[in-house]
């Protein structure tokens, strides 16, 4: 009887990753697709996304939810790749040039934000995401306008030839993979960056250590409840722009990462889905508004991008048409996605009935 | 917020100093970064110079990288990173020729390297590389292979429109 | 739980069964990876790789053709588009991959498919990376003529008659070097054939508004724009999507549009008069003759133009043509004359001009790119050509730069 319940709590625990897991399993072969180039694929980006994934981490110890201001600091990472590509600054350097560019930019915005969600507390996550679209338009206007006629551009190459602003898409082949190719470990037919690698490790031991430190504990407890936090001496709204900011400057770094990976920048779009494709991630990873660990980030990138790899051949190869492989994607993708936010309403409820349970066996 | 109030002055003292020593790590970083990163493309060229003609047959390796091999009248591009560099330069049987090392000026992107220059030991063998796309050729000829040399194109440069 | 489970069990058993049948048969000696957006994008690419699916056969079924398609909203999906083409080249009989149109991000999956597979032809439609950029990764590149079209469709402009000409675009399309140099040579052809010229701006498609909002902008926008600026207004829009809603309400209002930014009869023209063409499909004669009717029977006799062929249809065929002829051996991919061959095939009888890209700082002529463009068909009773490709470009439009 209780082997039955625990089996059964263990599956509305983990419905999402298990449902998530079962449609992409069931996608896999009608896709085609080798598991050689699957396997390569989800190597690439696990190193190409995680990153970006891990910094929402913070913030939903906060008890901030998924911090979709995290744009701002894809943003800033941006600014900071152009005026890398600007300086000719290559190779590794010049991800850490455009890394150390984007830093002051991405304390500042994530200062805002920060600033900003503390005036809608409760509501951060769709604050965060309008206020995106907000410093959207700046970072346009910055880029398109102001960028060759206030804030010199040397380098023809990126500058529109009317002068000012800067072009759609920028080559990055200067900074080009850099980091992924710094030290490349051929493991049979297997490439892995174990740079990046590296630096996604030393992120996640940065979280850990971070969640011990003072300011980590702090965070747990504004996040628990901000009046026992507040009572407790703990200053909350300084401690939520803490988080704001560190979580920013990360989605900065982040973002130089997943571009160098790609080699080349949509100026103006690189950075419209880094916040949902992180938040969607960390979501199908197993993770809830409230809740996150470590292991959710990876499970989900694995999980997420899986399934946007092979859901579109997939859809295509049943249906017969390549207009409804696409298609597929995006509804088996997104509706999942929605799927996961409604079973955590339904898993919270379930919590709360489980705890009424236990109160009332308690009394008995 | 409250505890600023009681801050040791001592206290006070150490942070704002590990600030600043922050800003200065901060600032040798960028600068770092910088130099050391900042591309350029070097031009390696066996063209004629001033006072050194240009060389048969030559091998030309920048860095220990792979040779170039360049004839009379050659020139090829090397991209490196950084600003101190080596070059050496040697004919097909493998005597060498010159090996020297030189700075590029951080500021110039793109510089010409005269092999005949450096291998005559005439100075200074490096310069900036002027493009050459001063005055605009005129571009994409409207039919078929047409195709306008620079000059007209530059001497006429408000043809009068077709009559509609 | 348990039932989801079942479920799921069974659609896995489903997909296993469904995947077997599907890859038990490929026939065709090599494969042609074909890649275009999708209808609600651009109609006429897409039914350009139908057309050669229907000539080749589709992978699946033992064919030569793999087909897929990008984003709609391609400009922040740029991982999803480059992973779906370096994807191709997981197939080891793929030969050849034709992209159109060439989105940004291509360059950057034709590296990875060079680095992959060198065997693999790339080639690219309507690039809209800068020509220096795609001209690195891409065999050919094949895109409209945008520096002579930004005269003669002025010059066409004038042959109808119009008074005023209105630009309408955005930011994003002003950012790309050929949309925005159009732009500039448009604006002096206009000065210098005595029409005025206007720039409107209209909302971004792929932006936060959608291709709904944009559209539903165009059809509020226009006839506030015929009122202002009068009949005789010849209307030009950069994006494929706004073209629909701006044909539609020029037909109820009045107003005149030379050709389309990509023309083809498919255009906007079937939306936008509500005919269905389901029976003509890929006949284009017949196609043009019914939409031609359709905008006579509206009154726009004489006021509407196009190409008389798709040129997103034939960018998409001819260069899938071109690919299997390379890969055959019949054509040198660096030929013009082996290009236009495979072009004519879905295009008979029609005129084609074009040249190499010449860049415009070093004057090199690229060997991997190519501009071309066809006759303006105007419609009326009798139909007729404007003979555009007989028009000589005046040289100066050739040196002016986007403003």
């Amino acid at each position: 009887m209780s082997g039955k319940k625990s089996l059964g709590r263990f599956f509305t625990e983990n419905a999402v990753v298990i449902i998530f897991l079962l449609i992409t399993i069931a996608a896999i072969p009608p896709s085609g697709f080798s598991i050689q180039y699957i396997v390569q694929e989800m190597i690439t980006r696990l190193g190409r996304n995680s990153f970006l994934v891990l910094a929402l981490l913070l913030p939903i110890y906060a008890g901030m939810g998924l911090n979709f201001g995290m744009t701002l600091g894809a943003m800033s990472g941006q600014i900071g790749l152009i005026l890398a590509i600007n300086f000719n600054v290559t190779g590794v350097e010049g991800l850490v040039f455009a890394a150390l560019v984007g830093t002051p930019i991405s304390v500042l915005m994530g200062y805002v934000c920060g600033a900003v969600l503390n005036k809608a507390k409760g509501r951060e996550m769709v604050t965060g995401y309008i206020l995106a679209f907000f410093i959207n338009g700046i970072y346009q206007f910055l880029v398109l306008y102001m960028m060759g006629s206030v804030i010199p551009i040397r380098s023809p190459a990126i500058l529109l030839s009317r002068g000012y602003g800067i072009r759609n898409t920028l080559n990055l082949e200067g900074v080009r993979q850099s980091l992924d190719n710094a030290l490349l470990l051929r493991l049979g037919p297997f490439t892995v960056p174990i740079a990046t690698a590296l630096v996604i490790v030393a992120l996640c031991v940065f979280v850990v250590w971070f969640k011990k430190t003072k300011l980590g504990q702090d965070m747990r407890a504004v996040g628990h409840d901000m009046a026992v936090a507040e009572a407790a001496g703990v200053p909350v709204d300084r401690t939520r722009i803490i988080a704001i900011i560190i979580s920013t400057v990360l989605a900065c770094y982040g973002q130089i990462i997943f571009l160098q990976n790609m080699g080349n920048m949509a100026t103006y779009n690189a950075h419209d889905q880094t916040s949902f494709f992180a938040v969607a991630a960390i979501l199908v990873g197993g993770a809830s508004v409230k809740k996150a660990t470590i292991p959710n980030v990876f499970i989900g990138v694995i999980l997420l991008h899986v399934l946007f790899v092979v859901t579109p051949r997939a859809g295509q190869n049943l249906f017969g048409s390549a207009m409804i492989g696409e298609y597929f994607r995006q509804f088996i993708g997104y509706g999942v996605i929605a799927l996961s936010l409604v079973l955590y309403a339904w898993r919270a409820r379930k919590d709360a009935a489980r705890a009424r349970e236990g109160l009332r066996g308690a009394a008995a | 917020m409250n505890g600023t109030k009681t801050i040791d002055p001592k206290v006070r003292a150490r942070r704002l100093g590990i600030r600043l020593a922050l800003l200065v790590v901060y600032a040798v970083a960028l600068v770092l970064c910088f130099y050391g990163g900042k591309g350029h493309a070097i031009l390696v060229d066996n063209k004629d110079a001033e006072g050194a003609p240009a060389l048969e047959g030559i091998m030309v390796s920048v860095d220990g990288r792979e040779a170039l091999e360049l004839y009379a009248g050659d020139r090829d591009r090397v991209n490196v990173k950084s600003q101190r560099h080596k070059v050496r330069v040697e004919d097909f049987n493998g005597t060498i020729l010159a090996e020297r090392s030189f700075t590029v000026d951080v500021d110039h992107d793109m510089v010409l390297l005269s092999v005949p220059k450096l291998v005559a030991g005439l100075e200074p063998f490096i310069e900036k590389f002027k493009p050459l796309d001063q005055a605009l050729p005129p571009e994409e000829p409207s039919t078929g292979e047409a195709f306008t040399s620079p000059e007209a194109g530059a001497e006429t440069p408000s043809a009068p429109p077709a009559a509609p | 739980m348990k039932k989801i489970l079942r479920v799921a069990a069974i659609l896995a058993i489903l997909a296993l069964v469904a995947g077997g049948n599907v890859f038990a048969q490929a026939k065709a000696k090599f494969h042609i990876g074909v890649v275009t957006g999708t209808v609600s994008q651009s109609e006429d690419d897409l039914r350009g790789a139908e057309a050669l699916i229907k000539a080749y056969g589709d992978v699946k079924s033992g064919g030569m053709i793999q087909h897929i398609t990008y984003p709609d909203d391609f400009m922040s999906q740029q991982e999803t588009y480059i992973s779906s083409v370096v994807s191709l080249a997981d197939d080891p009989l793929m030969k050849a991959i034709v992209v159109n149109q060439a989105i940004p991000g291509t360059t950057e999956a034709f590296k990875r498919v060079k680095a992959k597979r060198p065997d693999i032809l790339l080639l690219a439609g309507e690039p809209h990376e800068d020509p220096l950029v795609i001209q690195s990764a891409a065999d050919l590149a094949m895109s409209a003529d945008f520096v002579s079209r930004g005269y003669t469709i002025i010059w066409a402009a004038k042959q109808l008659g119009a008074k005023t000409f209105v630009h309408i675009s955005f930011p994003r399309h002003m950012s790309y070097e050929s949309l925005g140099r159009r732009r500039a040579i448009m604006e002096e052809a206009c000065k210098d054939l005595g029409i005025k010229f206007v720039f409107e701006t209209a909302p971004d498609p792929t932006s936060d508004v959608g291709m709904a909002g944009a559209q539903q902008f165009i059809m509020e926008k226009t006839p506030q724009w015929i009122q202002k600026y009068g009949k005789d207004t010849a209307f030009f829009c950069t994006n494929d999507g706004h073209t629909e809603p701006l044909l539609r309400q020029l037909l109820a209002y009045g107003g005149i549009f030379v050709e389309a930014d990509l023309p083809s009869p498919l255009m906007g023209y079937p939306g936008a008069l509500g005919i269905d063409l389901s029976k003509e499909a890929g006949n284009f004669p017949a196609i043009l003759k019914k939409v031609e009717e359709a905008v006579v029977a509206k009154g726009g006799a004489g006021r509407f133009g196009t190409w008389a062929f798709s040129y997103g249809y034939t960018v998409t065929a001819g260069l899938g043509e071109f690919a299997k002829m390379v890969i055959e051996g019949k054509a040198k991919k660096d030929s013009l004359k082996d290009l236009y061959t495979a072009l004519g095939k879905y295009t008979p009888g029609a005129k084609w001009n074009g040249a190499y890209y010449t860049d415009m700082n070093t004057g090199v002529r690229a060997k991997n790119q190519v501009l071309v463009y066809m006759d303006t068909y105007i419609m009326g009773k009798p139909g007729r050509f404007l003979p555009t490709t007989q028009q000589k470009v005046p040289e100066k439009y050739f040196t002016i730069k986007k403003q």
